[in-house]
């Protein structure tokens, strides 16, 4: 054992505190910063080891993590930015259909059948034959901003995919720039703030879509989304776009893949808010669209029946008030009054047969078609039907809404325990800021002990 | 387990936010008197409400046509009142006419007034209400009564609602009152008196007063007919009045508030609230950083 020994254990000990005492005032400054994980030194007797050691070193700086909890936390965001996305979407469309003001498709029905039970007690009453017209007209435009609203968020659902793809490559880029960065920080032995930045853009990419994350030695990491498409491995970023031949309201999102082609993705995502808007587009929209349509196509369908077996003030019969309607797709936005009949009053067929001006047989068997049941497939009622789909979509955003609720806080949960893994708590800190204070008091004292022991030594006389 | 500063603040935040939204939520409750302002908030409810809201609009269409009917079937009646009281003065006049008494003069005098009782009950076979004649059955744009007495008005009477699924005849029935297929053709009973006074044929005459008798019976029929539909029209009103408050009722239960369980909720919720607000004040100050200098 040599005296400069003493001296060098007693220096790294110094050290050694100067850094434990810098990484706990960096968690400390730090703790508040969102996404910042708590570090700790890492300390070992000095190799190689000599009878009585050689003091202390530093081996590296830890950063706190734990890689099952964060794997359930992107998939709890994923989840969670699924519900939220869908459930906007549906809140959305569900306040438009309200009929809580008095404009709606519903009270534009009750109106219709309303009309033609005062053309019953005036049969040949110009007034009350226009009020019919007016009504029909009425109908068509409910249903017709009924069906625009739906196409508008669908087209502005649409625009969010567009928007969250873009964002997706960025974030793609970005994420391996930093694997590139992070390989050669982490061989030195630093790379802490890098792998902070880096997760917190995974999250990001966990909240658009359902992403799994697998780490390697070097700190790099895959990234792997819609269920094992790769978006980043290693240095390379695949890039990833809404098909441009896609149609509007209706964007296909692709990744690039081997040659040029492009893989359809779609159908494989399953979290992120992509996943809920392509749902709410694709599904949740096209099942309220499709009972709008149906309820449409029947109301047309059955009044302009009804009516063409009666005859107008001049006798004829066979005319329709609403213009036909071939198919139920799109009938919603295309159902309209009959051109035939639109200014033409005298042509509202309220008599059963020609020649009696006090005919109204046929304003009776209209206005009977309030109580018969022609809506979805002949079981219900147009108002009873009407209100059901009121009720559907409700429900649709009540379900919806309830689970982003639910995964919220499913969510909140699993990031409080990952906030407990690697936080800062400032009371560890205090300790160890005070531990080390300690400890570099003690390493000078020793320091001093070995100059004074090296000053006894010179101050020997030699004979 | 490891408590850290953020942990504690994240819980403190989502605690506080939640405090908040509940109350929110149940004062604009209150505020609106609204439980349901929204399909979401309550899609059963909303779809109920919306149907009850259609059974109102329904009920309250009935009226227009109940009470029309009710003016035009009392109008009717009046007219018929009229005409029946007619039918008495050339009875009247038949009686006294066929008396020995009456001389060839008397009776060309009674033939002009025989004349003009034809002409006024013409007119009243021809009342018109609001454009419509209200004896013409169908046919309700032209006068049912020529100037002959042919009977032109069609047998066909038209119906309307009065309430759902209820029907009643809308005017009275002038082919009953007025032509054979009641009795007798009344118009031609006057012609055969106004004929009679004019030869002067007294057993005609005395004929005439059978055949004016049971136009009489037939005017007074179809008029006794009109009060009872005059009747339904009234008792549907009543029933569509008590229909529309259970309807009202039902919608409020449906999506109303309960004002007083709303607010003493409200009571709890800003109490909850303050607390949690009065918590987080002092839980971010309990670490080491106070103990030591």
């Amino acid at each position: 054992m040599s005296l400069l020994n003493l001296l060098h254990t007693g220096r790294s000990g110094l050290l050694s505190s100067q850094v434990g005492i810098q990484t706990a005032s960096q968690n400390v400054t730090n703790a508040g910063v969102e996404g910042y994980n708590a570090r700790s030194v890492v300390l070992s007797p000095s190799t190689p080891a000599l009878i009585g050691g050689r003091g202390v070193e530093v081996v590296g700086l830890i950063r706190a993590n734990d890689p099952m909890l964060q794997r359930t936390l992107l998939l709890d965001r994923g989840d969670s930015a699924a519900a939220e996305a869908r459930s906007n979407v549906l809140a959305t469309v569900s306040v438009a259909f309200g009929e809580f003001d008095v404009d709606g498709l519903g009270a534009a029905l009750d109106s219709l059948w309303g009309s033609f039970r005062l053309l019953e007690g005036h049969p040949d009453d110009m007034a009350s034959r226009e009020e019919v017209l007016n009504r029909v007209e009425n109908v068509s435009n409910a249903f017709n901003d009924l069906a625009s609203m739906i196409q508008r968020e669908r087209l502005s659902s649409d625009d969010r995919v567009r928007y969250s793809v873009d964002r997706l490559n960025e974030l793609g880029q970005r994420i391996a720039e930093l694997n590139q960065e992070i390989g050669v920080a982490s061989a030195q032995g630093g790379g802490q703030e890098l792998m902070d930045l880096r997760d917190a853009l995974v999250g990001e990419v966990a909240s658009i879509i359902d992403t799994k994350v697998l780490e390697h030695d070097d700190g790099t990491v895959t990234v792997v989304v819609a269920a094992g498409m790769p978006l980043v491995e290693g240095e390379e970023a695949r890039a990833v776009r809404v098909d441009p031949g896609s149609a509007p309201g209706a964007g296909v999102i692709q990744m690039e893949g081997s040659g040029s082609l492009w893989l359809d993705m779609n159908e494989r995502i399953g979290g992120g808010a992509l996943a809920g808007l392509l749902t709410a587009r694709d599904v949740d929209l096209e099942a309220i669209e499709d009972r709008l349509d149906q309820l449409a196509f029947d109301v047309a369908n059955a009044v302009n029946t009804q009516h063409a077996a009666g005859v107008g003030l001049d006798g004829v019969g066979g005319r329709n008030l609403f213009a036909p309607l071939g198919v139920v797709d799109g009938a919603a936005s295309l159902i309209s009054i009959d051109a035939a009949v639109e200014d033409t009053p005298d042509a509202v067929a309220a008599a059963a047969v020609a020649g009696l001006s006090g005919d109204n047989r046929n304003a009776l068997a209209l206005a009977a078609l309030s109580s018969t049941s022609f809506a979805a497939g002949g079981t219900s009622t147009a108002t009873a039907e009407q209100a059901s789909i009121l009720g559907m979509t409700g429900a649709m955003a009540r379900q919806a809404q309830d689970q982003a609720d639910m995964n919220q806080a499913a969510q909140a949960q699993t990031e409080a325990l990952m906030e407990q893994r690697v936080g800062v708590s400032m009371d560890e800190e205090m300790i160890d800021l005070i531990a080390y204070e300690k400890a570099y008091q003690a390493a000078s004292k020793l320091v001093a002990l070995a100059d004074g022991l090296f000053e006894t030594v010179l101050a020997m006389k030699v004979r | 387990m490891r408590v850290t500063n953020a942990l504690i603040r994240d819980a403190l935040i989502r605690r506080v936010n939640l405090a908040q939204s509940r109350r929110f939520r149940l004062e604009e409750q209150a505020a609106s008197g609204r439980r349901v302002t929204n399909p979401a908030d309550d899609p059963t409810a909303t779809a109920i409400a919306r149907r009850l809201d259609a059974a109102m609009t329904e009920l309250d269409s009935f009226a227009p046509a109940a009470n029309q009917v009710k003016a035009r079937l009392e109008t009717s009646d009046a007219t018929l009142g009229s005409v029946f009281d007619q039918l008495i003065r050339i009875k009247e006049l038949a009686l006294t006419m066929s008396n020995g008494t009456a001389s060839a003069t008397d009776r060309a005098a009674a033939a002009d007034e025989a004349e003009q009782i034809r002409v006024s009950i013409i007119g009243l076979a021809n009342t018109k209400m609001e454009g419509e004649y209200l004896f013409g059955g169908m046919a309700s744009d032209i006068p049912p009564a020529l100037a002959d007495g042919t009977w032109v008005g069609n047998a066909e009477i038209p119906e309307v609602e009065i309430s759902p699924g209820v029907r009643v005849a809308a005017m009275a029935d002038g082919v009953e009152a007025f032509t054979a297929a009641g009795g007798v053709e009344v118009f031609q009973v006057l012609q055969d008196v106004q004929d009679a006074l004019l030869t002067n044929d007294v057993d005609a005459l005395r004929g005439s007063l059978d055949t004016i008798e049971q136009a009489q019976t037939q005017v007074r029929m179809a008029r006794s007919r009109l009060g009872p539909v005059v009747g339904r029209v009234d008792a549907a009103e009543e029933i569509r009045d008590n229909l529309k408050l259970q309807l009202i009722e039902k919608k409020s239960n449906a999506i109303d508030a309960d004002l007083p369980e709303t607010i003493s909720q409200l009571t709890l919720a800003t109490q909850s609230l303050e607390a949690s607000l009065s918590v987080t004040a002092r839980a971010l100050s309990h670490t080491l950083l106070d103990k030591i200098g």
